[in-house]
């Protein structure tokens, strides 16, 4: 051991817990006078506790902020504060070691004599470049940290909102008071410099080991618990499309008994002399039309298509023709819809056929788009339905750029086209019919 | 005589709906009668004779079966392409879309207009049906089919403008008709072989003559009521310009 006078021990001391305090400072980016005087107050008062119970001064220096913060806080840890805390005061006792090695290195090279007596010979110096080395040290660290600052605001967002702030604590305390019980025992143990050294690196070592587990750890607990957020989300949709399903059911089912009694009924009302009679019957068949916007319930249907892909497509593009007061239909007829291939590119066709409808009918009156799908053993049909109110150049309809509208630049059909002809089994068919254009995609399935 | 079908499960609708129907037959003079007045799928089925060219009315929700009248609608057009079915429904039931992509109707006739508004549209769906079920009856080879996986679609010769290949496509012929542009995977030859009638241009050309306007035999440019265009290579030129004046002397 090196003995060494207490006014130099207790600016190495003092040094450490100012270290340890700033650092934490720039951790939280919360400089200021009153933070720097308590600052230098409170590491004067354990830097000269130091002096009597070794290394574990810094156990009781952190133990003691620590203590006063969950105080002041009404018996609640503030985990932003302490973990700030702890990290800071891992990372200054690891650097002061490794800057009192390096100094010891440096002084038994440049006098070319391994001996620990020059180290007391020399103690004045060695202490002051061993503060020195450690600025240096920190002063890297710093920048260091400074360049991952963003990821590392992020990180700690991650373990806000997820509520991994107990855990982060507990890891990092323990990895701590390891560190702390190392300096210790090795002190009280009397053991030599270089064994120190080695077990503090292999420590350090593991430490940032630990370090890199629990980034891993806190980003795979984000990714799960937005996954579960996902399931909930998705359930709860599901819930309410079948509410939806059954209400719109019932409707339909009422509306349609009530239009076939209707249309009985006129034989009888013509036959009746009574006016009256007549009269109420006609006020009834004008309001029957009133009646016919009953619908929309259809979306529900969807649920019926088993690829996740392409029932969140047809949901999304629900809402977004509901925000564009488009009237969008779906026609599911089947129990069930099942596709394995080719799903990616029968959603980006999908996706641009739908946009092309959504897009022309907001220049015509009728805002009405449909959506049906009919499968059959092995083929599948995927029909896009809009009114239309011109002729097309069906031949010119997939070129690059051909559009009937002026503003718009008609991409969107040439790359279907470009994705149908690059996939074997699917085709296109283009039919105008009734005043509806009618764009449906075939998809040839299986064997 | 056509036998007109008609399947409707209310009483009171289907009695209106089959007088309707045999004043239209009267009215337009047509070669039609009504053969079979049902009120289940099980009566529809007694009188059906597959593969007989025919007009059909039908419901589509047949005592609490939402889909009866698709189904039956379905087994009509496989048996027979050229049918002419006519859905008489309300408007909640319509599945316009699939049902287009499924049957292909002639008409469909919306309950909720009323009575007036449905005595009229079956007797201008019974002239409509009359005049192509003449037309059909007289040529023989009057639909081009083609097959995608296991299903077959048909067009009607008389809309077939132009089949055609395109480099960056090999294996897969467009078809474009009157009113749709289709594609499916096969060989022009085959075609050209199968239809006597389509004309091969080019190469990758095969056309209906029958939908031509003009010929400009310098350019070579073959011009058709679509307002598309065609290139005739130099050796299909004589035997082009021979056809058409053969076509137009037959016509004056």
């Amino acid at each position: 051991m090196v003995y060494i006078d207490w006014q130099l021990s207790l600016v190495a001391n003092f040094f450490v817990l100012f270290a340890i305090l700033q650092m934490h400072r720039y951790f939280l980016n919360s400089f200021n006078i009153g933070h720097l005087i308590s600052d230098i107050a409170i590491s004067l008062i354990f830097g000269y506790i130091g002096l009597f119970v070794d290394d574990i001064f810094i156990l009781l220096f952190v133990g003691f902020i620590l203590l006063a913060n969950w105080l002041l806080n009404k018996r609640h840890l503030n985990m932003e504060q302490s973990i700030s805390l702890i990290m800071a005061a891992n990372v200054e006792t690891i650097l002061f070691s490794l800057g009192t090695y390096t100094a010891r290195i440096i002084f038994f090279i440049a006098l070319n004599e391994w001996k620990l007596q020059i180290l007391e010979e020399f103690q004045q110096n060695f202490i002051l470049v061993s503060l020195l080395i450690n600025t240096l040290y920190l002063v890297l660290f710093l920048l260091f940290a400074n360049f991952y600052r963003a990821a590392t605001v992020k990180l700690w967002i991650q373990i806000e909102q997820y509520h991994l702030g107990k855990r982060v604590f507990t890891m990092s305390f323990g990895v701590f008071i390891a560190f702390m019980v190392i300096l210790l025992i090795s002190d009280m143990q009397s053991v030599t410099a270089t064994l120190q050294a080695s077990i503090l690196l292999i420590f350090t070592i593991i430490l940032i080991f630990t370090y890199r587990q629990l980034i891993f750890f806190v980003r795979t607990i984000a990714i799960q618990r937005q996954a579960q957020a996902k399931v909930i989300y998705n359930k709860q949709l599901n819930d309410y499309l079948t509410s939806v399903q059954q209400q719109y059911t019932d409707l339909r089912k009422f509306k349609h008994d009530f239009q076939n009694i209707m249309l009985s009924m006129k034989s009888f009302v013509d036959t009746s002399d009574s006016t009256e009679l007549k009269q109420y019957y006609q006020d009834i068949v004008q309001e029957q039309t009133e009646m016919s916007t009953v619908g929309n319930g259809n979306i529900a249907q969807i649920q019926a298509v088993d690829s996740d892909a392409i029932r969140g497509l047809i949901i999304q593009k629900f809402f977004i023709a509901k925000s564009q007061q488009i009237d969008f239909q779906i026609e599911l007829t089947q129990e069930k819809y099942h596709f394995d291939e080719n799903i990616l590119i029968i959603v980006r066709i999908l996706g641009i056929l739908l946009d092309n409808a959504f897009e022309y009918v907001q220049t015509i009156d009728e805002k009405r788009v449909t959506c049906a799908i009919t499968q059959d053993d092995n083929i599948t049909e995927i029909t896009v339905d809009n009114p239309i109110n011109e002729s097309l150049n069906f031949k010119d309809l997939f070129k690059t750029g051909y559009t009937t509208k002026d503003k718009h630049t008609g991409f969107g059909l040439a790359n279907a086209r470009r994705l149908i002809t690059e996939t074997d089994n699917l085709y296109l068919e283009t039919k105008i019919i009734h005043g509806h254009l009618l764009m449906t995609l075939i998809i040839v399935g299986g064997e | 005589m056509f036998p007109v079908y008609l399947l409707e499960d209310n009483a009171i609708q289907r009695q209106k709906y089959a007088e309707f129907i045999k004043n239209g037959i009267l009215i337009n003079d047509a070669n039609l009668e009504l053969k079979s007045i049902s009120d289940s799928t099980e009566s529809f089925y007694q009188d059906y004779i597959p593969q007989e060219q025919g007009l059909y009315f039908l419901d589509m929700e047949i005592n609490s079966d939402k889909l009866a009248g698709l189904n039956i609608a379905e087994k009509v057009r496989k048996d027979t392409p050229l049918a002419q079915i006519v859905f008489i429904t309300t408007h909640d039931e319509l599945s316009l879309t699939t049902l287009e992509r499924k049957i292909a109707p002639m008409d469909y006739i919306l309950k909720d207009k009323g009575l007036d508004e449905i005595k009229q549209r079956i007797t201008e769906d019974i002239e409509v049906a009359q005049m192509n079920l003449q037309k059909y009856s007289h040529s023989s080879k009057n639909l081009l089919d083609y097959k995608i996986g296991s299903r077959y679609f048909s067009i009607m010769m008389d809309d077939v403008i132009m089949l055609y290949t395109q480099k960056d496509v090999p294996g897969r012929i467009f078809i474009i008709t009157k009113n749709q542009l289709a594609e499916f995977s096969g060989s022009l030859n085959t075609f050209e072989n199968d239809y006597p009638d389509l004309f091969r241009c080019n190469r990758s050309y095969l056309v209906n003559l029958e939908n031509t306007t003009t010929y400009d035999s310098h350019s070579r440019t073959l011009s058709f009521t679509d307002g598309s265009t065609c290139e005739v290579s130099f050796r299909k030129n004589k035997e082009l310009i021979k056809i058409l004046s053969k076509k137009n002397k037959s016509s004056n």
